[in-house]
């Protein structure tokens, strides 16, 4: 498979990915086992690690690179009043996930529906790039 | 702050497997797993110096049990509203990874690097 058709494949993948588990019980059994660890595998306490790592702070800009629906550069964002920008490939992840995010920041989200290896958003613009689970 | 900082959490082969261990890893992992670097020497490959290095493998096997346990008490009404290919995908997927991880063969790395 080339590089494009493994990139095409991989984008239709993900994109199958959230819109499985969607119906009444599907949306019960997801946010069941979300949990303590929200979808994903990264936890809350693995989150809040982050957040005091990083030191970020209100002004800072966040790069949610490969987002989903914007778990955890959310919550990142919530705790330290940083400005989130997400990005995914998958366009229904995003979708899945703006109301969430804006009704968890209090404040509109920027999400940018792009490649992680040709972003379009120039260099040093970041404070803090998070990357959960994109490469595998 | 300063500088600037970044953090990635990844599940990855575990550390020095080779041959048929190494094979039956990337069998048992998610897709994509099979890089051929480390995490953290991927994270000192675009200039980050590593700052902090975590093993969450005892985590992520939680979250996997957790989600097979929901799984299997749900799997009736889950099978009528999701179909069986949706329920037999995820328990044979999640069950890989948890076989992986028992057998020392996966791991979840969180990494934060911090920009040379």
């Amino acid at each position: 498979m080339d590089h494009s058709s493994h990139h095409r494949a991989t984008t239709r993948s993900f994109q199958e990915k959230y819109l499985r588990f969607r119906t009444a019980v599907g949306t019960m059994f997801r946010d069941e086992t979300a949990g303590s660890t929200a979808n994903g595998w990264t936890t809350v306490e693995q989150v809040e690690w982050m957040v005091t790592v990083l030191g970020l702070e209100k002004g800072d800009r966040l790069l949610d690179l490969g987002a989903g629906r914007g778990w955890p550069g959310g919550l990142i964002a919530q705790r330290t009043g940083a400005q989130l920008i997400s990005i995914d490939v998958p366009l229904e992840a995003l979708r899945q996930g703006r109301r969430g995010l804006s009704e968890q920041l209090q404040r509109p989200v920027l999400q940018v529906c792009a490649d992680g290896r040709t972003l379009p958003i120039g260099d040093g613009h970041f404070s803090a790039v998070c990357h959960a689970d994109v490469m595998c | 702050m300063s500088g600037g900082y970044l953090v990635v959490a990844t599940i990855e082969v575990a550390d020095g497997l080779q041959g048929s261990q190494r094979d039956r890893a990337l069998r048992l992992g998610p897709g994509d797993v099979d890089a051929e670097a480390s995490l953290r020497s991927m994270v000192e490959g675009v200039d980050f110096d590593v700052a902090h290095e975590r093993d969450v493998t005892s985590d992520f096997r939680t979250s996997i049990v957790r989600r097979l346990d929901a799984l299997v008490r749900h799997e009736a009404a889950l099978r009528r509203a999701e179909g069986d290919e949706a329920v037999d995908g995820e328990r044979e997927k999640r069950s890989r990874m948890l076989t992986g991880v028992d057998e020392g063969l996966l791991r979840r790395t969180v990494v934060v690097g911090r920009a040379r």
